[in-house]
């Protein structure tokens, strides 16, 4: 204790207990769980299953539209990656994710909600995203939040890219697509429809009309050849993203009577089932691995031999059948599966002799598709890799020419929707660092590296629950209509799918602890610095400080009465307000050097930006334990410790200096 | 000895660092040599010649600083600020005629039993040797 005498006889000052005791609880969670480390985009999956646990459906939607702004299409065609590495696997079957995103996604269609104002724009820069298909979606999105200018160019009359031209409505409603599309569209996205970059306007024309930065998100629309003989030499053959597009642009025509789909992708199967809709009499999928090694989700493949297609596994074209011109059938081989080859599925032999013939007068190749790169122009500089998509950096997104990004489809070649939203945050980012002239090669990510950490919980004693189905068009109503197949989870589902998931790890990381306290007690923040860096992949540290000295200033009011007797033996009586030693920063001498930033040992420093090109550093004294470092390091002096600032430490001086 | 010296009471100011075991000790240094004022402050590296000059202003007699030993400051480099200040401090009090004397810096563990005793009782001997501070006496003056 202070020898309270000398100093306080003179004048009533406040009295401070330095604490450096630890009075920060954390509730710490080492790794992220490993459906969040799964999933492309970063989605925090087990939080908004948490937040559907305690039924706040819109916290969870809130939570999801962070890493994902189209979360009604995603529930509804992700291959959800996160669900194959679910740990509840180990148990019975993972946890519906998918289902339950949609299901919060459908919940707010259906209550009336407050549009969106648009976002204030901060910078003049402007961007222009060549393609609206979800890479491009979610990077307008991104850009947009950050205050740029953000034009998406549209080659077709509809928004959307594959999401609208590629899959059918009975599995993607065209008004979930557009709703989504306008709320982006809301925070001040313009999206010019029917306008080709390259014919229309070129990307010289844009660059005078003040566009900084370019992000080529064109998708993969034109399909690739079979290479089988007779493939150009007979009429019926329809390119399988043209069939869907027409269709999906409204022509519902019948291409024909019997239709065989090569491939086996989601693309195939949707086209399989777009023509038994369509009401040809005959459908069949021919697929040259077998069922397992089907790149098109399980239960697309289940609904579609539901239906009536027929699929025919381990088999590939030979050769073209046709008659007068026109094409009467396919000639199949038998295949088996011999040894893996470098994409680790298994590769397929053909077996001599056992060829046979389908007859049908339409064939849809589905096998691959690539981009289509008529809108550049012929003597473009980019550099291309051998299947026609664009080669960038695989961190930063960024192409060979300055200015210009590439990403989705036109980039990986044909991939999922939720890929393509990572890499539409991907290029937002590194378009922003790309205008702000930062190093772009700073951005330390690398996603596989990511991927590695998912954490493994050690399942014990779990009980097996069945998991919950959500149910399902009948087929006689499916057949002659385009309705959606899959129907929606009604609350309760939702809410006991929900319960399946195992919480792997101690914290769901809702992080509504820290928005439901009022008292601003629970505290969220970045252990590590290189967390940060990396991205949407953070840990978490929720700090509770339970010490009432480290409530904000003003709630934080301990009055003490000390009492002794002066040499008159007269009774004496002191009110103090205790006051915890904490450091603060005075703004105005403060440079933003960032070194008290690196030395606070209890992350109490944050530097927060003031005005452009300015930053400042912060204490938050609740986290603050005073002991100093800061102060000490602080090379300009802008920090310092309270009661050990000049004018108090001349206080104690003169006071003990004028005493008698 | 003259008489005026001998009712001398120096005043003696200690800036003591939190860390280094002065802080501990601190009750029984002051009762047992009341003319000794401590100030406690974090770390031996706030204090600076600005507040050593302000020290003699307000009529310090003397003034000693106490930090941690070489290599053990709690804040890493503390005590080496402290010891650059103590130089620049002495050259200055040296122009103001004050004697170098009047101001040491310890830079030690104090926890073992009186070993802050016997420092403080060296030092303030050494006071009462050389009298009240010339800058002390302007003031009384005046």
């Amino acid at each position: 204790m202070y020898r309270l005498e000398t100093t306080l006889k003179k004048e009533k000052i406040k009295l401070f207990f330095p604490r450096l005791s630890s009075d920060v609880h954390t509730i710490s969670r080492l790794e992220p769980s490993s459906c969040r480390v799964a999933c492309p985009a970063g989605i925090q999956v087990k939080a908004y299953i948490g937040l559907i646990v305690a039924g706040k459906f819109q916290e969870a939607l809130d939570l999801i539209k962070k890493d994902n702004p189209l979360p009604g299409i995603c529930g509804r065609v992700c291959t959800h990656p996160c669900e194959s590495e679910c740990n509840r696997r180990k148990v019975d079957e993972s946890v519906a994710i998918c289902a339950l995103k949609r299901f919060v996604a459908d919940w707010e269609l259906k209550k009336s909600v407050k549009r969106a104002e648009p976002i204030a724009r901060i910078s003049d820069e402007k961007i222009a995203i060549v393609g609206s298909g979800p890479a491009g979606l979610t990077c307008a999105n991104d850009l947009i939040r950050l205050g740029y200018g953000v034009t998406v160019f549209e080659k077709l009359p509809f928004a959307g890219g594959m999401l609208t031209a590629g899959i059918p409505s009975y599995r993607l409603p065209r008004e979930i697509i557009n709703k989504e599309i306008e709320n982006i569209t809301d925070l001040g996205v313009e999206i010019r429809l029917g306008v080709k970059v390259g014919k229309d306007v070129g990307f010289d024309e844009l660059m005078e009309q003040g566009f900084k930065a370019f992000f080529i998100a064109v998708g993969a629309h034109q399909g690739l050849k079979l290479n089988v003989p007779g493939e150009n030499d007979y009429q019926g053959f329809i390119d399988c993203v043209d069939f869907l597009r027409n269709v999906n642009s409204g022509d519902h025509k019948k291409p024909g009577r019997k239709v065989i789909v090569i491939g086996g992708g989601n693309s195939a199967i949707d086209a399989s089932r777009t023509a038994l809709r369509l009401g040809c009499d005959e459908v069949f999928v021919v697929y040259r691995r077998s069922r397992k090694e089907m790149p098109a989700n399980v239960s697309e493949i289940e609904e579609a031999e539901k239906e009536g297609v027929k699929i025919h596994y381990l088999a590939a074209p030979v050769k073209i059948l046709g008659k007068k011109g026109k094409v009467a059938g396919m000639e199949c081989i038998k295949m088996r599966l011999g040894e893996p080859d470098e994409s680790g599925r298994r590769k397929p032999v053909p077996l001599e002799g056992s060829e046979f013939v389908i007859e049908a007068d339409v064939i849809i190749p589905s096998i691959s598709q690539k981009p289509d790169l008529s809108f550049l122009p012929k003597d473009h500089e980019f550099k291309l890799s051998k299947w026609d998509t664009f080669e960038v950096d695989p961190v930063t997104f960024a192409t060979n020419i300055q200015g210009f990004f590439a990403g989705g489809d036109a980039m990986s070649g044909p991939n999922t929707v939720v890929d393509a939203i990572a890499h539409g945050h991907f290029v937002a980012r590194s378009i922003n660092r790309y205008l702000k002239h930062k190093d772009l090669k700073k951005i330390t990510h690398s996603s596989s590296e990511v991927r590695e950490w998912g954490f493994r919980l050690e399942i014990e004693g779990e009980k097996p629950i069945e998991r919950n189905h959500f149910p399902k068009l009948s087929i006689e109503k499916r057949l002659n209509s385009f309705e959606e197949v899959d129907l929606c989870f009604t609350e309760e589902q939702a809410i006991a799918e929900a319960k399946r998931c195992l919480r792997c790890g101690p914290c769901v990381e809702c992080q509504e602890c820290v928005a439901g306290c009022s008292k601003r007690l629970v505290m969220l923040s970045f252990p590590h610095k290189e967390a940060q860096e990396i991205g949407r992949v953070p840990e978490f540290i929720l700090r509770v400080p339970t010490d009432p000295m480290k409530l904000p200033r003003d709630k934080r009011s301990e009055e003490v009465v000390i009492s002794w007797r002066d040499e008159e033996e007269k009774e004496n009586q002191l009110t103090l307000a205790l006051e915890p030693i904490t450091c603060f920063v005075d703004k105005d001498m403060c440079r933003g050097c960032g070194k008290c930033e690196k030395v606070c040992e209890y992350k109490a420093i944050t530097l927060k930006p003031v005005k452009e090109g300015l930053v400042v550093s912060e204490i938050d004294e609740s986290i603050c334990k005073g002991c100093g470092t800061c102060v000490a390091i602080c090379t300009t002096g802008a920090i310092k410790a309270r009661h050990f600032t000049d004018k108090r430490i001349e206080q104690m001086l003169e006071s003990c200096l004028n005493q008698e | 000895m003259s008489e005026e010296k001998k009712d001398f009471k120096p005043k003696v100011v200690a800036f003591a660092c939190h860390w280094c075991g002065v802080g501990k000790n601190e009750i029984n240094a002051v009762e047992d040599f009341p003319d000794f004022k401590l100030i406690k402050l974090m770390c031996s590296g706030r204090i600076n010649s600005a507040l050593i000059l302000k020290a003699f202003e307000k009529g310090a007699d003397g003034i000693i600083a106490f930090g941690c030993p070489e290599g053990k400051c709690h804040y890493n480099f503390g005590n080496r600020n402290a010891a650059e200040e103590y130089k620049i401090a002495q050259s200055l009090i040296h122009l103001l005629g004050i004697e170098p004397k009047r101001l040491r810096l310890e830079l030690d563990f104090f926890s073992e039993d009186g070993k802050l005793d016997s420092v403080i009782k060296e030092f303030v001997g050494g006071i009462r040797k050389i009298g009240p501070s010339p800058l002390r006496l302007i003031n009384e003056n005046k």
